[in-house]
């Protein structure tokens, strides 16, 4: 089995795309030393935001006492995933509290204070995964409530079972952690690669794929050692681990997909209804831990970086904690000021407050120095177009979108745009492009919702006009037949009767 | 790599060129350079000033000592003052800023300054003086200094005609022949032209090799030149037209290859549009020398590709196939 894998990973044909950019060695920061785990913090707020911005539902209030691992809130989209409680301790309250969100909008959050016991509650464990059926692996990792940890967010269930439809020809599982500083999944990796292996048997049984493919990136070679030794002893079928070049953004979904195969899915296509699942390494062991461990997901491990941090670390953390106490850990300086972002440095989010509550999905948390903005105007060189993975025209794009004309940022193809942050890096004018180009998708979008909501409600305004009208026309046919049987039945009688009340009018009028 | 960065680059590669090209025709090119330069700064401070901007931020992102910089290299040394003044504001104030200021503009405001005078000025901006050959020397600084003011006329036998004018009008003689009877030809091309234009070579080569100039518009034009002066050499007889050395070390073929047609705010977006924009300006470029009525085309021919920069950007989109073309998330 092992052999068969390394021969096809060694045969395997990879497509390269133009574009990217050559993380060198000089720009590798060396990871930090193993996981470190972040001591449980007093109180933790789970939020309820789902993928699709709706709420999940509590199912616990105030006062209640949880156990970790305990179901707290249903999920609200139907294909959305549960909540579970990270540690013990008593729900201190249901309320808004400051979500890792650029928009820095408040969010609804279930909040434990924590007993410090972390009792586990207590659960299902299975001793071989293959005494499970596919009904029942799906709806455990539904309710172990894994999203994709990579940073996409993305109920792993639903993946699966779209892939599980069309039938599925490869598995990839996303190792590669492209963006520099970003560590946690290595750490992970060198931690537990047997545990991973386990976990890509149970999604390869499941979706039974032709191909099964761990992506891992050049430079990683204890983890390609590891996981190879792992597979060697573990692995229930051929598992092929290929090396790929370190360019960012190599470690994005489609591009990936593109270096494997040679295909090319647009923006609008999932690759699972394709046939393709691509999975990020957490996410993986996190099945491996609800399936078989039957734990559902509590805590990730997530990489604290930056020029204010001067030793990075990664640290294992419970789902919930402010993000504060994780900078707190990791001795940050502030005496330059303060910018925390979300995300790597170049594919991360703005994060406005430091109290918000680390979630599931989130991979990397940056604090630098605030620096001086030296904003400059475009001088057309066209390196953003160099470097732009999916070759794009990122000087076209911003002309247009300063212009605000949508549509043609439309034609130019804004929407394959996968805010990678590759342009910003080589732009000699310190241009913020990513910035704009995810302003120009968002205002497209809104853009199309109130177009289809425009084009509804004339659709009902119409609809209503004809019923209207329609109500008129039987109106109409119903006073006409009215009148049609009095015709019928005697005008001259009517006409008689009107005649001698008249006369007999008249009359008395001349007597008086 | 900020913008100051590749502005002081492109000044630094063009030094080689612009030390050898004082060297040939002396102190008036160095005049030349300074008094263009100064001059673009000071014009693109007062339009800054007028149109609010922030002067001493914009003006050090380099790009008016650039266009400053290639004003100088194209005039000739003993160009009086004030048609400089003239060339330099055109450039700037309506070339640039009229446009909307850097990265705006539509046309190269270098070659906008150039056209101006050539067309307004023909005789003065013909007129080279002897370069530094075996018998002559080109001007010294004083008359230089003197003429430039216009405190003194351009006495007779000062000035020669460019190589390129004479080989374009020589009369009914095969080019081997007016290579031996004017001591104006060298070995590949013009004597002191053919060294300039490797000076230029050597400082264009390391802007494309640093990446800062792009090499696709180089590569397509120098091959589109040459090709044409292939087709039409005709053997080096009285008809021809020049090989392809003369025009390719002749002239200002390689400043304008590696500085002026790789600007970027004027030239197409792609690889693709650059080849393309190169191809056409090396085909201007020779049926401008050629059957045109001035000795070199550069400057026109480059004016008339940056007309059809934005076309070729329309044309000439990415390689992936972006079929889905609906509005997405």
């Amino acid at each position: 089995m092992a052999m068969a894998g390394a021969l096809a990973a060694m045969t395997a044909k990879i497509y390269t795309f133009k574009g990217g950019i050559s993380i060198g060695k000089d720009m590798r920061t060396a990871p930090p030393a193993g996981i470190t785990d972040q001591p449980l913090a007093e109180h933790l707020a789970v939020p309820l935001l789902e993928y699709w911005g709706s709420y999940s539902i509590p199912l616990v209030s105030a006062g209640d006492h949880v156990s970790r691992g305990q179901l707290i809130a249903q999920h609200s989209h139907p294909l959305g995933v549960p909540k579970c409680a990270p540690t013990s301790g008593r729900i201190t309250g249901i309320s808004d509290h400051h979500l890792a969100h650029p928009s820095g909008l408040k969010g609804s959050c279930i909040t434990i204070a924590a007993d410090g016991k972390d009792s586990r509650i207590s659960n299902t464990p299975v001793d071989d995964y293959r005494t499970l059926d596919t009904e029942q692996t799906l709806r455990k990792i539904r309710e172990g409530g894994i999203t994709g940890m990579g940073g996409g967010g993305y109920p792993a269930h639903a993946k699966l079972e779209a892939a599980i439809e069309t039938g599925t020809s490869l598995l990839i599982i996303n190792a590669l952690e492209c963006e520099p500083l970003i560590s946690c999944d290595e750490a992970l990796i060198d931690s537990c690669p047997d545990e991973i292996i386990k976990g890509v048997n149970i999604l390869h049984r499941l979706l039974a794929p032709s191909r099964c493919v761990i992506a891992i990136k050049d430079g990683m070679m204890q983890a390609n050692r590891l996981l190879t030794q792992a597979a060697s002893r573990y692995a229930d079928q051929s598992i092929e681990i290929i090396t790929l070049p370190d360019v960012y953004p190599i470690g994005s979904e489609k591009l990936l997909i593109y270096c494997l195969t040679g295909i090319r899915l647009d923006a609008s296509t999932i690759p699972a209804t394709r046939g393709i699942v691509c999975q990020n390494v957490a996410s993986v062991k996190a099945i491996f831990d609800c399936v078989v461990l039957g734990q559902p997901v509590t805590s990730r491990v997530i990489t604290v970086a930056g020029e204010n941090i001067s030793a990075p670390l990664n640290l294992r953390t419970r789902i919930g904690t402010p993000i504060q106490s994780l900078l707190a850990n990791c001795a940050e300086r502030t005496e330059r000021g303060r910018r925390l972002s979300l995300g790597g440095p170049l594919n991360g989010y703005p994060l406005p407050h430091a109290d918000a509550p680390v979630d599931a999905h989130h991979n990397c948390i940056l604090s630098n120095p605030i620096e001086a903005s030296e904003v400059a105007p475009c001088i057309k060189c066209g390196y953003c177009a160099e470097v732009c993975p999916t070759e794009l025209l990122p000087q076209r794009l911003l002309w247009h979108a300063h212009a605000r004309q949508l549509d043609q940022l439309i034609k130019l193809n804004i929407a394959e745009c996968i805010e990678c942050g590759a342009c910003d890096t080589v732009c000699p004018s310190k241009l913020p492009l990513t910035a704009t180009f995810r302003y120009a998708r968002d205002r497209i979008r809104l853009d199309n919702r109130q177009h289809a909501r425009a084009s509804e409600m004339q659709a009902r305004f119409n609809k209503h006009q004809q019923r209207l009208l329609a109500q008129e026309a039987s109106r109409q046919q119903k006073l006409r037949e009215k009148s049609l049987k009095q015709n019928k039945k005697g005008a001259a009688e009517i006409i008689q009767a009107a005649l001698k009340r008249a006369r007999e009018a008249k009359s008395q009028g001349g007597k008086k | 790599m900020s913008s100051r960065y590749i502005m002081v680059s492109v000044i630094l590669a063009a030094c080689p060129g612009g030390l050898v090209m004082a060297w040939f025709f002396g102190s008036g090119i160095i005049i030349n350079l300074l008094a263009a330069m100064a001059l673009c700064m000071v014009f693109e401070a007062s339009i800054l000033q007028l149109r609010k901007k922030p002067v001493s931020t914009t003006l050090l992102d380099g790009s008016a000592m650039v266009t400053g910089l290639l004003l100088g290299l194209s005039m000739p040394p003993l160009l009086p003052w004030w048609m400089l003044v003239i060339a330099c504001f055109f450039a700037i104030v309506i070339a640039k800023q009229l446009f909307g200021g850097i990265g705006q503009n539509l046309f190269n405001p270098a070659m906008v300054g150039y056209a101006i005078l050539l067309i307004s000025f023909p005789l003065a901006m013909s007129t080279w003086p002897q370069p530094r050959l075996d018998e002559t020397l080109p001007p010294d600084f004083y008359s230089t200094l003197l003429i430039k003011l216009s405190l003194h006329n351009i006495p007779d036998g000062f000035t020669m005609a460019t190589p390129l004018d004479l080989f374009k009008h020589r009369p009914g003689l095969t080019a081997a022949e007016i290579w031996q009877q004017s001591s104006a030809f060298g070995l590949l091309s013009g004597r002191g032209w053919e060294w300039i234009n490797a000076a230029f070579l050597l400082g264009g080569s390391w802007l494309v090799y640093r990446k800062i100039a792009r090499w696709q518009a180089v590569i397509s034009f120098m091959a589109s030149l040459g090709i044409m002066a292939a087709l039409f050499y005709d053997n080096g007889s009285s008809a021809s037209h020049g090989s392809v050395f003369l025009h390719w070390f002749g002239g200002a073929t390689m400043l304008g290859a590696f500085f002026i047609l790789t600007d970027p705010a004027t030239a197409p977006d792609t690889g693709k549009g650059l080849f393309w924009y190169g191809m056409g300006a090396g085909i201007l470029v020779y049926i401008l020398r050629v059957w045109g009525a001035y000795p070199d085309g550069i400057a026109f021919a480059i004016l008339l590709m940056n007309m059809a920069t934005p076309v070729i950007n329309q044309l000439t989109l990415s390689g992936i196939d972006h079929t889905n073309t609906q509005a997405q998330s």
